[in-house]
């Protein structure tokens, strides 16, 4: 961690000298050399000198922690990005040996490799990450690995659950982009596999998710789900054609292969 | 407890010997001597040790100093608070948020959603700006508090630092999509400025739309995207995609 530059741009963004910032916890010189990283803190003096300040801890350290590095993980899967999933994977041992079978998966659904996994992997998938107790953050994501790959009649009762326990309201942002994700990749499925009633089902709960910046492209997503329901071509071709302008190709090809179906 | 107490706690519930644990950074003898306090551990070494065993370095701290608020989830909020136009929520915002720099800027975006602008405080303006004399490198607090305050600027000087932006995150594949949602209101924000201009400098324009079209497709920045492409339209007057575009951003 670049501890120096971290205390720089806390102190500047507190508006204090550095005399000031050391706080007589260590020495103005000493401050000084940390801050250029020439010398070492130990914690017990780092943790003085921001909990006088009452400085967030969790701001300060939050790169820092391995929730961070699982995070960045999660959204390089949403955002469809092989190759900084690739990155991840090589680059931590630990995270690529310990989320074996999470990668494995991951990378099988981005690349369309579906197919090519093992009826053990998916097996090993059905009793690892099927677990949706609580619906956290994780519990979410292991949803979206699981959907493209689990049966589908299983899959039902699971949504069903997921649907009926989620409360949209207190659920945190990225969790809330987590489940979008999954129940919209579920309606695609349905399609897939001619289930209408479900498909419709679930997109009643999606229109209920309160509009955001964030969860703009999943909000046309579950107009242009509604609209191939009741094939309504023009409208879903309008939503295709604002993918296309703005970038998003790929979500407009989906579409217009479903639609063809 | 302390932490050097604590880490032993730790070390013991993971059922690992010293050498185990601090493998590779610190010695056994010297993790010795910081479990029973004799020595203190280097905020680089525990950080190390922490990750290599898989444990929350957050979690860890939580007993010895305050991780539950956070400015980063007060920024956060207010920006989901001023998109929606909600003023009343951005108050209350305000009003929670600790007294930092960040308070101020939220105070700013309050006043910009209900054009109070001229009554902002001359010298709160002041020290908005001191923080980017100041800055040697941006970072996430830095693009945030400016993707917020870009009116405070000329626009001469809001072209000096918008292009300091670009320059310096001209590789968007690389970034979070904390700072790639960041870049896009910046970009998404100059854009409508430039376009706003009683003289509007095209090569502006233009590098803010090709900055914004360059930022990666992902999910969480369609809306500032789709925005981009409309707000062309309406300026090259091409009604056809002003209308396609128009129903959906509502």
């Amino acid at each position: 961690m670049d501890i120096g530059n971290q205390l720089k741009n806390t102190r500047v963004l507190l508006g204090l000298t550095q005399e000031q910032f050391s706080a007589g916890i260590v020495t103005e010189s000493f401050y000084s050399r940390v801050e250029n990283n020439k010398s070492n803190i130990s914690m017990n003096a780092l943790l003085g000198i921001l909990n006088y300040y009452h400085v967030s801890l969790r701001d300060f350290f939050a790169k820092e922690d391995i929730k961070h590095q699982k995070k960045q993980i999660m959204q390089a899967f949403i955002d469809r990005d092989v190759k900084k999933l690739n990155q991840y994977f090589s680059s931590s041992e630990l995270m690529g040996s310990k989320y074996q079978l999470e990668f494995k998966l991951m990378f099988a659904i981005l690349n369309q490799k579906i197919d090519s996994l093992s009826k053990k992997t998916k097996e090993e998938a059905y009793h690892q990450l099927l677990k949706i107790g609580k619906l956290n953050e994780e519990a979410l994501f292991n949803l979206n690995l699981l959907i493209p790959i689990i049966e589908f009649t299983s899959l039902k009762g699971v949504i069903d659950y997921v649907v009926n326990s989620a409360d949209i309201n207190k659920i945190d942002s990225f969790s809330l982009q987590l489940l979008d994700h999954s129940l919209l990749s579920f309606v695609k499925r349905c399609f897939e596999e001619n289930e209408q009633v479900e498909a419709r089902k679930i997109l009643i709960f999606l229109e209920k998710i309160p509009r955001s910046s964030n969860l703009f492209l999943e909000q046309l997503l579950v107009n242009a789900y509604r609209y191939l329901l009741e094939k309504k071509k023009e409208k879903l071709n309008n939503i295709t054609s604002i993918l296309n302008l703005s970038g998003y190709e790929t979500y407009a090809d989906e579409l217009n292969n479903l639609a063809k179906q | 407890m302390t932490i050097g107490e604590k880490l032993k706690m730790q070390r013991l519930s993971l059922g690992l010997s010293r050498k185990e644990f601090a493998h590779g950074i610190i010695d056994e003898s010297y993790l010795s001597y910081i479990e029973y306090g004799i020595s203190e551990i280097r905020v680089n070494n525990l950080i190390a040790i922490l990750r290599q065993n898989n444990l929350s370095l957050i979690s860890f701290l939580a007993d010895f100093g305050n991780v539950d608020f956070s400015l980063s989830f007060y920024e956060k909020s207010a920006t989901a608070a001023y998109v929606a136009h909600d003023d009343e929520k951005l108050n209350k915002i305000g009003q929670a948020c600790p007294n930092t720099l960040t308070k101020v800027v939220i105070q700013f975006m309050y006043a910009k959603l209900n054009n109070q602008l001229e009554k902002f405080p001359k010298n709160s303006n002041a020290r908005i700006k001191k923080v980017f004399w100041q800055m040697k490198q941006w970072n996430t607090d830095y693009l945030w508090i400016f993707s917020n305050v870009m009116e405070i600027y000329s626009f001469k000087d809001l072209e000096g630092l918008v292009n300091s932006v670009f320059h310096n995150f001209s590789e968007p594949a690389k970034y979070e999509d904390e700072v790639v949602k960041l870049l896009a209101r910046i970009s998404l924000n100059y854009l409508e400025i430039c376009l706003s201009q009683k003289n509007i400098d095209n090569r502006e324009v233009k590098k803010a739309n090709t900055y914004l079209k360059n930022l990666p497709a992902i999910p969480i920045i369609a809306f500032e995207k789709t925005k981009g492409v409309y707000i062309v339209a309406v300026h090259r007057h091409d009604q056809k995609t002003v209308r396609k575009i128009a129903r959906v951003l509502k």
